[in-house]
């Protein structure tokens, strides 16, 4: 029966950030979604109710359990706020998946404003930061915690779309990720990054004109889009008692795109990340 | 009788942000006096005027040229009013070394304070995000730029005594340099970051005399012989080819099999 399967999450809570707007949305609610139908109970956050809400309202209707936490991450009150009243919901918090993301505009190094840059911190680093202490602060007594930290491949690549702030943020993320894993790794909690690609979700599909798809996957090894889907069953994985002894790393997601050398002047209309 | 080499940086213009202290310095004044022996003139940055003077009277006692600037890098308008006043002064601005940097021993993350982590991502991280964007609208038209980032071996792995906050802050400042060195190649601007271990640091060593373990070959790094050296190395007109690179400065010792054990014993850290 239950318990045989692999990347069961059965009796477990996860905390998702950034997971509105269901079908509409991006990856976040499809991670919701999969961790859902894994198991696990899901409280699904994002900045207002209805974006929030548009999620709950997806799983719920496939008969999933999941519930609406609204929140601005970025606000230390209101993270630390968040993960008390998940957890006062729920009685308890197995899994964090740190989604919510802020994409600076682009601009180059020296025409960025303050507020890009004071702005991506705040969401990709110190919201992280926030949310990984309330948690860790529960979950080492329990001995079991599962923080997934969703950066990106610009991470240990570039970014054509998202500039310097984009970048150094989303790799500052996975030095939080290193450094909390190594402090905590004996008491049972992982901490792990995953880095997306290019990843086709419904917003991409609504905004990006065919053509422009298709040139960006052409400049992927593995000729296409990878799905939220597949990002989600990598959480699903991290997520799991299985994955006890993956901590401290940072997994591409990427379909080889990484692993290729870059340059040949990169062309910001083909570009994903 | 041979030929008199020719200095490095002659006639180039560096600032070094937290590079006071003179003989009491770190990493900050012994790159200042490197880049000055080879011919740079340097701004050399600090929180106060005692500290910068100190620095500054050190080069000027050795013969080079030097002047104080006082400011926090951490601050946006701090950041460009320095970069400005660099250029007014000494007519242009070549090489930036985004030193200032601040660590200590930091707690966990479970008890690590709100003001605590925000000061030093500010100090390590957008410190050096404000002052690379005030000198690169300055080397940007002028087609010729050096920013070197001192980073730290901690932007690969974890900090050693220093916390989540310098992790956190020194990995994204590796990013900030690649990026940052892609967008800016066109124009004759290099960006690079130096990853160094240990740092002789006398004022360090004396609060903290156990944490000498070894010296020459295996001890600290010299921040003027070694550290300064490489950042004039990098800051030379024909090395153009070095961008966006992240150097370990480690003795070839820190890409070892990691020791917990080993670390928290050393670091005394609150690793847990």
């Amino acid at each position: 029966m239950q318990g045989t399967r692999l990347c069961d999450l059965s009796g477990m809570v996860a905390l998702v950030t950034g997971a509105g707007g269901g079908s509409k949305g991006g990856m976040g609610p499809v991670i919701a979604r999969s961790l859902a139908q894994a198991g696990a109970r899901v409280a699904v956050n994002d900045r207002t109710a209805d974006w929030a809400e548009a999620t709950v309202r997806e799983l719920r209707d496939a008969g999933l359990e999941a519930e609406a936490f609204p929140a601005d991450v970025a606000d230390v009150r209101q993270a630390d706020q968040l993960v008390e009243r998940v957890i006062e919901r729920f009685g308890q918090l197995d899994i964090l998946v740190n989604k919510a993301e802020y994409h600076a505009s682009g601009q180059r190094a020296d025409e960025v404003s303050d507020e890009e840059w004071e702005r991506s911190l705040a969401v990709n680093v110190h919201a992280p930061f926030y949310l990984s202490r309330a948690a860790v602060r529960h979950m080492r007594p329990r001995k079991f915690g599962r923080i997934i930290n969703v950066s990106n491949i610009s991470a240990i690549r570039t970014s054509l779309l998202h500039g310097v702030p984009y970048v150094a943020t989303k790799e500052a993320l996975y030095g939080l990720t290193r450094h909390l894993a190594i402090e905590v790794a004996q008491h049972g909690i992982t901490v792990n990054a995953i880095l997306p690609g290019f990843i086709l979700t419904p917003r991409l599909v609504e905004g990006w004109p065919e053509e422009r798809r298709n040139a960006v996957a052409a400049t992927v090894p593995a000729l296409r889009a990878g799905t939220p889907e597949e990002v989600a069953a990598l959480v699903v994985f991290l997520a799991s008692r299985e994955a006890g002894y993956i901590t401290g790393a940072a997994i591409p997601i990427d379909g080889a795109v990484s692993v290729v050398p870059g340059g040949g002047g990169g062309r910001r209309e083909n570009a994903f990340v | 009788m041979g030929q008199q080499e020719e200095r490095w940086l002659e006639g180039m213009v560096a600032l070094v942000t937290g590079a006071g202290r003179g003989e009491d310095g770190g990493g900050g004044a012994g790159i200042s006096r490197y880049l000055a022996r080879q011919g740079a003139k340097v701004a050399v940055n600090d929180l106060t005027e005692e500290f910068t003077e100190a620095t500054v009277d050190q080069i000027r006692s050795r013969g080079g040229e030097a002047w104080g600037i006082v400011g926090d890098v951490s601050d946006p308008a701090d950041a460009n009013r320095m970069v400005d006043a660099v250029v007014r002064h000494f007519g242009r601005i070549d090489i930036l070394v985004n030193n200032a940097a601040i660590g200590g021993l930091i707690p966990a993350v479970e008890r690590l304070p709100d003001e605590v982590w925000h000061r030093q991502v500010a100090v390590d991280l957008s410190g050096p995000f404000y002052m690379s964007r005030a000198a690169l609208r300055y080397m940007i038209p002028q087609g010729f730029g050096r920013i070197v980032n001192i980073a730290s071996l901690a932007a690969v792995r974890t900090g050693f005594v220093s916390g989540s906050t310098y992790t956190t802050a020194k990995t994204g400042l590796l990013g900030l340099t690649r990026q940052m060195a892609f967008e800016v190649a066109q124009f004759g601007i290099t960006v690079n970051a130096l990853m160094p271990t240990g740092i002789r640091n006398p004022r360090i060593l004396r609060m903290r005399p156990e944490w000498l373990q070894a010296e020459g070959s295996l001890g600290p790094l010299d921040p003027e012989e070694e550290i300064g050296k490489l950042v004039a190395f990098l800051s030379r007109r024909d090395v153009t080819f070095i961008s966006g690179a992240a150097l370990p400065l480690d003795r070839g010792l820190g890409s070892a099999l990691g020791n917990f054990e080993a670390y928290k014993q050393r670091s005394g850290k609150d690793a847990g």
